[in-house]
């Protein structure tokens, strides 16, 4: 009887041990993961995870610093908001400084149109408002939809430490019958944001709307060589 | 294939640093624990000197390796004495192929690690020296220690993939698991399902991701089982391991220093402690803070370089503390319900609140607990960042690491229960 119930013990430990063990293997995807490892390079793999030309971009950047032999850090400007990409080909030896070479990522043109994301009754925000303003040089023009005034007035907000709205500026903004939105030409520098939220109200104008933001980009490829490209990523002097 | 082979190869490198210089041979012991310990403090010795990696690390391997062999032959007739659980070593491999092969396969690194963490590693494996790394823009903001070890072992890869060197971080949890589920219940199998259940609940790919938490994590379940260890068998050496081990948590992030100040209180705290235990402890956790402090001034690295300023706080009025108090309650209770180690604890403390003044380790763990709290919340009210952003970005890990301290407190509350 007690050899019974002793076995018994060690098969229910076993069984306990065995579930555990599939739990692991199925909580970490072990087999789709092991005919990832069989079946794929290493760069093969960092390519379906980064994309060559696209989001991260890693493919591409690879491919550049094997093909033209680059043994500097070259500036990366990548026009999708991804965390930063230049450890993928970074030289410790280098200074950043000593290059005048640059990698575009994801170009989107002269100019790009960002929607707005509507925060609360009138007013809408410009998510991360840090990182455009290092790839553009200012807000050319706002598009409202299903608006038709000649002009409305705008004013910027940014929320303070205790997350206040506080008021940058206001600024009247005149429509262009031509392309149907309102001319702003307000330079994004101009606000000091830093890391904080940045936001547009829309005064007097309560319904929501959908709004968009044509942004001027500080880089346009005319004034540069350009040394190499794929798709919209391009390699540039 | 070639990558699964590197995998079991980079698992022989690693063991090599378990299996000396103490001798692993000789009996039962925890000497493989101590080893790990010790060796990362010759490490983190040799990431100072001004040596390229690739000049020394291949002589590094080779003494590790002749050590094991004389300690080997040394004590070979002893090794018939030792029992070997087939088990736990076949679940140990397992489990280190099973995250090693998550790992491989996955690749992405988390944001920290694509910011500063790989590139300061890329300095070591570029054969660059600390020298060199410590004019690197984003150096100042935390220490290299865990930079150095992805680039020393990756240095031993065939192939050279940035992910081998990361392979070390898996290898040093599962050892810290395997350290705290070891004799613990009555039998080997239940040690063993103890083991794979931690493993379980505690493994995420994103621990591995590059990020640094995982290691401070793993140190920090060293620290609390050196601790426990020493409240039992009152032996010197426990203290001088917690004190290499709180040496590795100050090199690791900036804010290992809190952990190390944490955990030297809670040393201090023992009762009737050897006033010469006492006096060893301390002075050698200061001269390791002076050791660092040291480092930095010579080679001019900003000690702090976080954001934390006097004159924000001089700024911090009434209405900005609240904002932040109420945020920093949401989002820790809603991480340690994710978490659940973290939570556990107030409630294991509180059921046995009757205890507390019996119980040395209940005690201990109570301290740490609410100096662990007091942290995480001045982190977060006196750092100059927007709030819900640094919280929504960084406390799941804060909770994380922390959690590791408390792991070996469970486990003995379960033992406990069990018994």
């Amino acid at each position: 009887m007690k050899k019974i119930h002793f076995l018994n013990k060690k098969v229910i430990s076993f069984l306990v041990l065995f579930i555990l063990v599939i739990t692991l293997f199925l909580k970490t995807s072990f087999l789709k993961n092991l005919i990832n490892i069989l079946k794929f390079s290493e760069g093969e793999r960092i390519e379906k995870i980064y994309g060559f030309c696209d989001g991260e971009s890693i493919g591409y950047l690879r491919y550049l610093k094997k093909k033209y032999k680059i043994k500097t850090n070259p500036k990366i400007l990548n026009f999708k908001h991804t965390p930063p990409t230049n450890w993928s080909i970074y030289m410790s030896s280098e200074n950043d400084n000593n290059e005048n070479r640059k990698i575009i990522l994801n170009y989107p043109g002269k100019e790009l149109n960002i929607e707005l994301y509507h925060y609360k009754e009138n007013l809408y925000e410009l998510r991360n408002y840090y990182y455009y303003s290092n790839l553009f040089e200012y807000i050319k023009n706002i598009k409202i939809e299903k608006f038709n005034e000649p002009n409305i007035n705008i004013e910027f907000y940014i929320k303070n430490k205790s997350n206040k709205l506080v008021m940058l500026k206001n600024f009247r903004a005149v429509k262009n019958n031509v392309t149907d939105d309102y001319i702003l030409n307000q330079k994004l520098s101009d606000f000091k944001v830093n890391e904080k939220k940045f936001f547009l109200k829309l005064v007097n104008e309560e319904k929501e709307k959908k709004i968009s933001l044509i942004l001027k980009n500080k880089y346009n490829l005319d004034n540069y060589k350009i040394l190499d490209n794929f798709k919209n990523c391009y390699f540039v002097e | 294939m070639p990558e699964i082979i590197e995998i079991f190869c980079m698992l022989g490198v690693f063991l090599l640093f378990c299996a000396s210089p103490l001798n692993t041979f000789k009996s039962e012991t925890n000497n493989y624990y101590f080893n790990l310990i010790i060796n990362l403090n010759f490490l983190l010795l040799f990431s100072i000197l001004p040596l390229q990696i690739s000049k020394y690390a291949i002589y590094i391997l080779l003494a590790l390796l002749f050590i094991t062999i004389k300690n080997y032959r040394t004590f070979k007739k002893n090794i018939k004495n030792i029992k070997i659980d087939k088990l736990r070593i076949t679940l140990i491999i397992l489990s280190f192929v099973v995250i090693a092969v998550q790992v491989a396969s996955q690749l992405e690194l988390g944001w920290d690690a694509k910011w500063f963490w790989y590139i300061k590693s890329l300095f070591y494996t570029q054969n660059q020296t600390f020298k060199e790394l410590s004019n690197y823009i984003y150096n100042d903001f935390h220490p290299h220690l865990g930079s150095f070890l992805w680039a020393f072992f990756r240095n031993f890869s065939i192939n050279e993939y940035e992910y081998t060197g990361r392979l070390f971080y898996v290898f040093f949890y599962i050892i810290g698991i395997n350290f705290i589920s070891t004799n613990i219940l009555k039998n080997k199998n239940q040690n063993a399902i103890l083991f794979i259940f931690l493993i379980v609940l505690t493994q995420k790919y994103i621990y591995f991701s590059g990020l640094q938490e995982v290691l401070i994590f793993t140190t920090l379940i060293f620290i609390s089982k050196f601790i426990l260890i020493f409240l039992k068998e009152r032996k010197f050496i426990y203290l001088f391991l917690i004190a290499l081990s709180v040496n590795l948590v100050i090199w690791l992030k900036a804010e290992g220093i809190a952990y190390a100040v944490i955990t030297l209180l809670v040393v201090n705290l023992i009762s009737k402690l050897n006033i010469k235990f006492r006096i060893s402890f301390n002075l050698l956790f200061l001269s390791f803070i002076f050791f660092k402090i040291m480092i930095y001034k010579f080679f001019q690295i900003k000690i702090n370089d976080q954001p934390y300023y006097l004159e924000y706080l001089l700024t911090l009025d009434l209405e900005i503390l609240i904002y932040k108090l109420y945020n920093i309650i949401i989002y820790l209770s809603y991480n340690s319900f994710k978490n659940i180690i973290l939570l556990m604890v107030p409630i294991i403390i509180f059921l046995n609140y009757k205890r507390i003044f019996k119980d040395e380790y209940l005690r201990l763990i109570c301290v740490f607990f609410i100096l662990n709290i007091t942290f995480i919340f001045s982190a977060y009210i006196f750092r100059e960042m927007e709030i819900v952003h640094s919280l929504k970005t960084t406390i799941d890990r804060l909770v994380f690491t922390s959690s590791g301290f408390y792991l070996v407190f469970l486990i003995n509350q379960i033992k406990k229960y069990i018994n």
